[in-house]
């Protein structure tokens, strides 16, 4: 597999009454072209600060960070879901396309309905939804331009636990039928596990790759999956590189 | 009738039973009692200068308003968006805000002459700030993460700018506008008592000094009127724009 992003010596400090924050501290990785990879550490590590960096929301210090493939749009979902307040369902996931005067909206945006469950949903807006259904708004609208690059931001950190588990198997499902490049910050190391091809564990600020995991659990991953022996030991030797880092 | 109905229309016949009762040692032309009101009324209705007065006040009030409003729309916007609020433009445009409107009636007669303009100006400056500052005060509230997703799409500054900041701060225009008309109503009657010819303010100064106080009360009544319709119609407006607003975390 090719690379698709290619990152050097990535620092990012941020000012606050002129005191000076590291939030990311000299990270260096790459990222294959199609592989679904979770950033794992505490909050507050610069998970976030590193995804903004990469989608070009904030400017990192210093570092570089390559695309190798430099065509198609990105994706991001955020935990907030951010959508848009006065827009519908539909209008919310036409949003992009709207914006890249795409030909094919409406097409789109009722197959993504179907995929996604929100039939009947189409003129409702984001207040008159659940938590879980805006976050599958959330997702539609970030597939709707098919991005070639998907970053998530603890999309499902405020959800219940089953709603989460089915956002994560709709997840799973999407990768493996579209196959983007999914980086997902996550601070459940479950989730990471479950999710990922790689993980990378972060330490606590300022922000530096600890270990990168390869996860090679058998597809398609199911419920039966998290209570694997295999899963359990990949969830041991994360968890002690987490409590381990003491700096 | 329920009882908090009740209770309103007892309050309304015990104060005009009160007004007539005061009406009877006073003086009418200074106090005029509930019935000569009626007649004042009529008297107003039969003829056609109160609907000249209001025209030509409704007029300024309108054409002033939207002069305020259209540039308190495009500089709250920029200046939100740009952070220059914090800087020497945005708090010499903030210290303007303490300038009473109508201190401003004595210049835009020097200025503009007694005609229309100076009257929309100082009616385009009471509208100005109160729609101004609402927009500053939401631009700093917002949450940056919705333009993000619009830049993810590799949205252009004239596609965020038109598709996610201005909706987003439609709603505190309308509320700002909302503020400014009420201010505008106010300093439009004050405005006309010097320097107009027609309006309903100009009517109640020339009332004032023929002792017709019975008729000043008619314009009052119409001043009431009007002040509530607008109101209501700008908070409709709001309404049905800001529908996504209580509810939405």
């Amino acid at each position: 597999m090719n690379n698709e992003i290619e990152i050097k010596e990535l620092t990012k400090d941020y000012f606050t009454n002129k005191k000076k924050i590291k939030a990311i501290d000299n990270i260096s990785f790459n990222v294959k072209s199609g592989d679904f990879v979770s950033v794992v550490g505490p909050s507050g590590c610069g998970k976030s600060t590193l995804l903004n960096c990469i989608a070009g929301f904030v400017k990192q210090s210093s570092g570089k960070i390559n695309f190798i493939k430099d065509n198609g749009s990105i994706g991001v979902v955020f935990q907030n879901r951010e959508l848009f307040p006065w827009l519908n369902v539909s209008e919310n996931i036409a949003f992009g396309l709207d914006v890249q005067n795409s030909a094919k909206t409406k097409k789109i945006v009722n197959r993504l309905i179907k995929k996604m469950d929100l039939g009947g949903f189409e003129e409702s807006y984001p207040f008159e939804l659940s938590i879980g259904m805006q976050q599958r708004v959330g997702l539609a609208r970030a597939l709707a331009t098919n991005p070639r690059l998907l970053l998530m931001d603890e999309p499902f950190g405020s959800v219940d636990y089953l709603t989460r588990i089915k956002l994560q198997e709709l997840l799973m499902h999407i990768w493996e039928s579209l196959k983007p490049t999914i980086i997902f910050v996550t601070h459940d190391i479950d989730e990471a596990i479950f999710l990922g091809e790689t993980i990378f564990v972060m330490s606590k600020r300022p922000g530096k790759i600890l270990k990168e995991i390869k996860v090679d659990l058998p597809r398609p991953r199911t419920t039966k999956t998290l209570t694997s022996k295999k899963f359990n030991q990949i969830k041991k030797e994360v968890l002690e590189i987490l409590v381990n880092n003491k700096f | 009738m329920n009882n908090k109905n009740l209770f309103s229309c007892t309050v309304f016949i015990g104060l005009l039973l009160m007004w007539f009762l005061l009406s009877f040692n006073a003086n009418p032309y200074i106090f005029p009692s509930p019935s000569k009101i009626f007649f004042a009324f009529l008297e107003v209705f039969s003829q056609t200068t109160f609907i000249f007065d209001s025209l030509s006040s409704l007029l300024r009030l309108i054409a002033g308003f939207f002069l305020g409003l259209i540039p308190a729309v495009i500089l709250g916007i920029l200046i939100g968006q740009t952070s220059v609020d914090s800087s020497s433009v945005g708090k010499s445009l903030e210290s303007l805000r303490f300038v009473p409107p109508l201190a401003l009636v004595p210049l835009m007669i020097l200025w503009f002459g007694i005609g229309e303009f100076s009257k929309y100006l100082i009616i385009a400056w009471t509208v100005f700030f109160p729609v101004y500052i609402s927009i500053l005060l939401s631009s700093k509230n917002m949450d940056t993460k919705l333009i993000w997703v619009a830049k993810s799409f590799g949205a252009t500054k004239k596609q965020v700018l038109l598709k996610v900041v201005f909706p987003y701060l439609m709603p505190s225009i309308v509320s700002g506008a909302r503020v400014g008309m009420g201010l505008a109503f106010s300093v439009i009657i004050a405005a006309e008592l010097v320097g107009a010819f027609s309006g309903l303010g100009f009517r109640l100064w020339f009332f004032q000094s023929v002792f017709r106080v019975d008729l000043m009360l008619v314009y009052i009544a119409l001043l009431i009127f009007y002040g509530f319709v607008l109101d209501r119609f700008l908070k409709l407006v709001g309404n049905k724009l800001f529908f996504w607003g209580e509810k939405y975390e």
